[in-house]
C-alpha cells in the first residue's frame, strides 16, 4: 500500500473526532490546571501534550502496521498485560491509597491503561481464532477467564473502575464475535445470583466479602446528602458545577474549578470542568464530538475485512461508549463514583498514548477494509 | 449496540438538560455559597450625648487578640495556647473557655457538652472564624506578637470600636455596657433577628436603645477556596457597608449630673461629720417637673463603666461584688424601694383633703406622742418631736413635720375602713414603677389590706390594724418607694396633677446629626385634685423650706430661688437594727416649679442635716447659683 492509498483511505472523520476531543481536553486541562502549579499554568498539558505526541507516532506505525500481526503474538500481548499489571502491585507507588502507577523517573506509567488495549488485542484474538466454535460455552467461558485475571489484578490496586471497563471491553468483543444472547442472559443471571449471595446469604454464614460501607460508597450518588463529606462531597460538588454552567457556562467565573471545590478536577471530573465553564452548549459539543467517534469505531466494525478487525473496532467502540457514559454519568449524578476517566479529555499519559494507538489501531482495520473493495459492505450484524 | 449508545446519549443529554437549564440558577446560587465567606463589618455604635450634645458615651478604636485554629499547626494548640496566654497575662485556662465557648453550641451546656478541651486540642475541631480571646490590648502587646508571627500561628489582631467614657464613671449606673450577645438571650423574643456574636446593649440605656445604637453591620463577601482560605483579601461585589448606629441625645445634663454626684459624696460627708459614720450610699434624681425629662440621676456607691470594656476582668467583678464595696452597681434612684418617712406627708394631705377627712382648718393637739382612741390598743407613738408641736393645722404640719397631726388623719383614713389612702398613694405614682426608660426598675410597694393577706401566712399579721394606717401616714411600716418615683409624686404636686412618666432618651439623631425620631415620653396622666388642695400642700411645703420653724429652713431659708420642699427620716431595718434613711424631696421654684430634685442618703440620720444641703448643692447648679455649702440644721425630723 503506497503512500497516496495511505492517505487516502483513512478515516478522517475519525481522526477529525480523535482531535477535536484532544484539543477540546488538553484546553479544558489548561483552565482547571493553570492555579495548580504556582507559575506554570502550563506544566500539566505539556506533560498531556508530550503524550499525544508519543501516542500520534505510535499511532501512525500501527495504522502501517497490519494488524493481522497481534493474532500471532496474542499470547505474548497477554502475558505482557498480566506481567505489567502484576508488576504494578510490588512496585507501584500509592497514591490515594491506591497502587496504579509505576515511577518510571521521567513520567509514571499507569498499566491497567495499556492493559485495556492488549487485552482487547489479545482476547479479541483468541475470540477470532474460533469462528469455528461460535456458539460454545466453552470459548465464552475462557474468554471470560482470560479477562479475569487482569480484572482481578487491577481490582487489588485496587482499581475498580478498571476492573469493570476490563469486563466491558470483553462482554462487548463476545457481543462483536457473535456470542449467543442465552449465553449473556445466564451470566446476567449469575452475576445477580452472586451479588446476592455475596451480599445476602454469606454474610449470614459469617463471610463478609463485600462491606457495607463500599456498597454505601458505590451507592452514594442515589442519595447524595447521606454522605456530604467523602464521595458524597465530591458528586455534590460536581453537580454544582456543571448545574452552575447553565446554557452558556461560566467561563472564567467557573469557580467551582478555579477554588478547588471540585476535586480531581484535570482527572476524573474533567466533565464537570467542562460542564461548567462552557455550559450545556460546550458538554453537547463534548457528546457530539464522542458520538462520531463511536459511530465512527461502530462503522470500522461493519466494515472490517475480517472477524478480528469487527471484534477489536466494535469492542474498543463500546469500551469508550462505557467509559463515556459511566464518566460523565458519574459527574452528573447518575453512576456511582468509579474512578474511570474520560477518553482522550481526562489527563493521564499512558491513558492519552493507548487511547491513541487505539485510533491508530481503528484506522489500520479501515485502511485494510476500504483499501480492498472486495471486503466492502461485508456486514457483522 | 448503535441503540444503546443513542439510549445512552440521550440519558445523559437528558440529565444535562435537568441539571444545566432547568436547575442552573440553583446550582449557581451553590456554587457562589461556596466561594464566598461573609466576613461581618462591625458597625460602629452610636454615641450617647446629654442635652447639649456633650458625648457620654462615644467609641475609640481598640485592638483585639484572636486564633483562627485552622491556621494552628495539628497539636500545637496547648502549647501555644501557654504561650498567648503569657503574653496577654491571661490564666491559660481562660484562654482555653473563651475556644471552647466559641466552638461549643449553646446547648448542651458546659458540663455535658461533647466538646472536650482534648477534643479541640487534638484538632477535632476547625474554626475558620477568628476567636477572639482578649479585647482591647495594648500596643506593646500588639507588637510584640507582631514580631514574634512565628510562635504564634494563626494569632491575629483584629481592629475594633470600643466604647469610651469621655466623663469616666459619670452616670455609671445610666449608661450599662455592651457585650456579645450570649445563648439564653439569643432565644429571647427581643433579640430575634440578632445573630451569635453580635454586639448588644447590656443594660442602662445601651440595652433600652439598643436597636438604635447598634447600627447594622455590613457584610464583605471574600472569595475562598475549597478549604476556606482566602484567594485575596479584596472584597467581591455583593457585600454590603456597615452603617453607623444612630446616636441617643438624653434629657441628662452633664453638668447637672455631675453635680448630683458630688451631692451625694457631699451628704455621706456631712452625714459622717453628723455622727451618722455608717452612711455609705444614696441616690439623687434632677427633673423636670413638668416632662418628667431626667437631667441627672445619681448612685452612690458607682463605678467606672470602662471596666467593662473589653470584657470585665474576674477580678474587678469580684470586687465590686465584695460586701464592703456596698453594691455599686444597684442603681438606687430606681431598683432600691424603702420607707420614705415624713416624704410621704403631702400624700396624706391630699387623700385627706380630697376625700373629706380633713379641712386645711383641721387642727390637732402635738404633745410629743399619741394614742389611738381604741381600747385595746396600747401602743403609744411618738412624734420626732419629743415635746410636742402644740396645736397645729394643716400647713403648719407640714412645715413642722408633725407626726401626731398625720397619726390623727392615719386614723381617720382607718376609721373610714376604706382603702382612700392607699389609694390615692398610687394614684399619686407609688406601687407601680414609673416607666422610666430604663431596665430593672423597681415598682415599690403600697400596703393595702388585700397586699397584707397575700403577703402574711399568720391570720394576725393579715389583719389590718390602726398601726397599719398610722405607719402609711408617715412613711413608714410596709411602704416603700424608689427615690424616682418619690420624685414623680413631687412633680405632680409641682405641675398641678400630672404624673409624668420620667424618661432619659430625648431623640435618635443619625451620624449627620439629623433627627431620626423624637422620643417624647407618654403623655403625663392627670390626677384631679383640687386647686385649693394643691394651694394648702404647696404653701406647707414651701413653708417647710422657708418659714422659721421649717424642717428644712436653715437650708432654703434664706435661698433666693423658693424652693418648696419636706424633709424625711425613714427607719429602714438593716440586718439587726433600724437605721434612719434621711431623705428630702422638693421641687423649685415654688411658684412656678421647673425642676423636682429627690435626694436619698443610705444611714444619713436626718433628712434636713443631710439629703436637704445635697439638695441645695443641685438647686445651686441647675440655677447657677454660688453659695456656700450650708451644714444644716440641729432642728431637724
Amino acid at each position: 500500500m503506497g503512500w497516496r492509498d495511505y492517505l487516502r483511505h483513512l478515516d478522517y472523520l475519525l481522526i477529525a473526532a480523535t482531535v477535536g476531543l484532544i484539543t477540546y481536553g488538553v484546553t479544558m486541562i489548561y483552565f482547571a490546571t493553570r492555579h495548580d502549579v504556582a507559575g506554570q499554568p502550563f506544566a500539566f498539558v505539556r506533560q498531556q501534550l508530550i503524550a499525544v505526541v508519543v501516542g500520534l507516532a505510535v499511532a501512525v506505525a500501527i495504522s502501517l502496521l497490519d494488524y493481522e500481526i497481534y493474532r500471532r503474538f496474542q499470547w505474548a500481548l497477554y502475558g505482557f498485560a498480566v506481567f505489567i499489571l502484576v508488576a504494578v502491585l510490588p512496585l507501584g507507588e500509592v497514591v490515594n491509597g491506591a497502587r496504579r502507577w509505576i515511577d518510571l523517573r521521567f513520567t509514571s506509567f499507569q498499566p491497567s491503561a495499556l492493559a485495556l488495549l492488549l487485552l482487547a488485542l489479545s482476547i479479541g484474538a483468541y475470540l477470532a481464532d474460533r469462528m469455528d466454535m461460535l456458539g460454545s460455552k466453552r470459548v465464552t467461558l475462557v474468554a471470560l477467564g482470560l479477562v479475569a485475571v487482569p480484572a482481578l489484578l487491577v481490582y487489588q490496586e485496587p482499581d475498580f473502575g478498571s476492573t469493570m471497563v476490563m469486563l466491558a471491553l470483553t462482554l462487548a468483543m463476545l457481543y462483536f464475535y457473535g456470542t449467543s444472547w442465552t449465553h449473556f442472559a445466564v451470566l446476567a443471571g449469575s452475576a445477580a445470583a452472586a451479588f446476592v449471595v455475596a451480599l445476602k446469604v454469606l454474610p449470614l454464614a459469617g463471610i463478609h466479602l463485600i462491606q457495607s460501607y463500599q456498597l454505601e460508597r458505590l451507592f452514594v450518588f442515589i442519595n447524595v446528602g447521606h454522605d456530604p463529606s467523602d464521595s458524597g462531597y465530591s458528586i455534590i460538588q460536581s453537580m454544582i458545577a456543571v448545574g452552575s454552567g447553565a446554557l452558556t457556562g461560566r467561563g472564567n467565573m467557573a469557580t467551582q474549578t478555579t477554588l478547588d471545590f471540585l476535586p480531581e478536577h484535570h482527572t476524573d471530573f474533567i466533565f464537570a470542568v467542562v460542564s461548567e465553564r462552557n455550559g450545556f452548549v460546550g458538554a453537547s459539543i463534548l457528546l457530539v464530538l464522542y458520538a462520531l467517534f463511536i459511530w465512527r469505531a461502530l462503522r470500522i466494525a461493519t466494515l472490517a475485512r475480517d472477524m478480528y478487525g469487527s471484534i477489536l473496532a466494535g469492542g474498543l467502540g463500546v469500551m469508550v461508549l462505557f467509559q463515556v457514559f459511566v464518566n460523565i454519568g458519574m459527574t452528573i449524578g447518575i453512576m456511582p463514583v468509579t474512578g474511570i476517566p474520560l477518553p482522550f479529555v481526562s489527563y493521564g499519559g499512558t491513558a492519552m498514548i493507548a487511547f491513541v494507538m487505539f485510533v491508530g489501531l481503528l484506522e489500520a482495520i479501515h485502511l485494510r477494509a476500504t483499501a480492498m473493495p472486495s471486503n466492502r459492505g461485508r456486514l457483522v450484524r | 449496540m448503535v441503540g444503546i449508545a443513542v439510549v445512552l446519549f440521550g440519558i445523559v443529554l437528558f440529565r444535562l438538560w435537568f441539571l444545566q437549564i432547568l436547575s442552573g440558577q440553583e446550582f449557581l446560587a451553590r456554587a457562589n455559597d461556596n466561594r464566598l465567606a461573609s466576613v461581618k463589618l462591625v458597625a460602629s455604635r452610636g454615641s450617647i450625648q446629654d442635652r447639649h450634645g456633650k458625648v457620654i458615651v462615644g467609641n475609640r478604636p481598640g485592638l483585639a487578640v484572636g486564633i483562627r485554629l485552622m491556621d494552628v499547626p495539628d497539636g500545637t494548640l496547648d502549647a501555644e495556647v501557654v504561650r498567648l496566654a503569657r503574653v496577654l497575662n491571661e490564666k491559660p485556662g481562660k484562654v482555653r473557655r473563651e475556644i471552647e465557648d466559641h466552638l461549643r453550641p449553646g446547648w448542651p451546656p458546659p458540663p455535658h457538652s461533647t466538646m472536650t478541651w482534648t477534643k479541640i486540642a487534638a484538632g477535632e475541631a476547625v474554626s475558620l472564624d477568628l476567636i477572639v480571646i482578649k479585647e482591647d490590648v495594648s500596643r506593646t502587646v500588639m507588637s510584640y506578637l507582631l514580631e514574634h508571627t512565628a510562635s504564634f500561628p494563626g494569632v491575629e489582631i483584629q481592629k475594633n470600636y470600643l466604647r469610651a467614657y469621655p466623663h469616666g464613671s459619670l452616670a455609671a449606673h445610666l449608661l450599662g455596657n455592651v457585650g456579645e450577645i450570649d445563648a439564653e438571650q439569643l432565644k429571647e423574643k427581643r433579640f430575634s433577628g440578632y445573630a451569635s456574636g453580635d454586639v448588644i446593649g447590656r443594660g442602662g440605656l445601651e440595652w433600652s436603645y439598643d436597636r438604635w445604637l447598634r447600627g447594622r453591620d455590613g457584610v464583605a463577601k471574600i472569595e475562598v477556596d475549597n478549604f476556606g482560605r482566602p484567594k485575596s483579601h479584596d472584597p467581591v461585589p455583593g457585600g454590603r457597608l456597615p452603617e453607623p448606629g444612630d446616636s441617643l441625645v438624653t434629657t441628662l445634663d452633664v453638668g447637672v449630673q455631675a453635680t448630683a454626684e458630688e451631692a451625694l459624696r457631699y451628704g455621706i460627708s456631712l452625714a459622717h461629720a453628723g455622727g451618722q459614720v455608717e452612711a455609705n450610699g444614696g441616690a439623687a434624681v434632677v427633673l423636670d417637673a413638668r416632662h418628667g425629662q431626667v437631667l441627672g440621676m445619681a448612685s452612690y456607691p458607682s463605678f467606672d463603666p470602662a471596666e467593662w470594656v473589653g470584657g470585665i476582668s474576674t477580678k474587678d467583678y469580684n470586687a465590686l461584688k465584695r460586701p464592703s464595696a456596698n453594691t455599686p452597681l444597684l442603681d438606687r434612684a430606681i431598683q432600691e424601694q424603702k420607707a420614705v418617712g415624713s416624704t410621704f406627708k403631702p400624700i396624706d394631705a391630699i387623700a385627706g383633703l380630697e376625700e373629706g377627712v380633713i379641712t386645711p382648718y383641721t387642727s390637732f393637739f402635738c404633745n410629743g406622742s399619741y394614742k389611738p382612741p381604741i381600747a385595746y390598743d396600747k401602743t403609744v407613738w411618738h412624734c420626732w418631736a419629743l415635746d410636742g408641736h402644740g396645736t397645729l393645722d394643716l400647713v403648719g404640719a407640714l412645715t413642722q413635720s408633725c407626726d401626731v397631726y398625720f397619726y390623727n388623719v392615719g386614723y381617720l383614713f382607718w376609721q373610714s375602713k376604706g382603702t382612700e389612702l392607699e389609694d390615692w398613694a398610687m394614684r399619686l405614682g407609688m406601687n407601680k414603677a414609673t416607666g422610666i426608660d430604663l431596665p430593672g426598675e423597681v415598682s415599690g410597694r403600697v400596703p393595702t389590706p388585700a397586699w397584707l393577706e397575700k403577703h402574711f401566712k399568720s391570720e394576725i399579721d393579715q389583719q389590718w390594724t390602726p398601726g397599719d394606717s398610722l405607719n402609711l401616714a408617715v412613711g413608714q411600716g410596709d411602704l416603700e418607694a424608689t427615690p424616682l418615683q418619690l420624685a414623680v409624686t413631687y412633680a405632680a404636686v409641682a405641675n398641678g396633677g400630672y404624673i409624668v412618666q420620667p424618661h432619659i432618651g430625648m431623640k435618635i439623631v443619625d451620624s449627620q446629626g439629623k433627627m431620626v425620631r423624637d422620643l417624647e415620653a407618654r403623655k403625663p396622666r392627670k390626677v384631679d385634685i383640687s386647686q385649693s388642695t394643691l394651694d394648702v400642700v404647696r404653701s406647707g411645703l414651701r413653708e417647710a423650706a422657708s418659714s422659721s420653724s421649717g424642717t428644712s429652713s436653715s437650708v432654703f431659708g434664706a435661698y433666693p430661688v423658693a424652693v418648696a420642699g419636706k424633709t424625711g427620716t425613714a427607719e429602714v431595718w438593716d440586718r439587726y437594727h433600724y437605721v434612719n434613711y434621711a431623705w428630702y424631696a422638693s421641687y423649685a421654684p415654688a411658684n412656678d416649679p421647673k425642676y423636682v430634685v429627690v435626694v436619698m442618703i443610705e444611714k444619713g440620720g436626718h433628712g434636713g442635716t443631710v439629703a436637704a444641703p445635697a439638695t441645695r448643692m443641685i438647686y445651686d447648679k441647675l440655677f447657677g447659683l454660688k453659695s456656700d455649702k450650708a451644714t444644716g440644721t440641729t432642728r431637724s425630723d
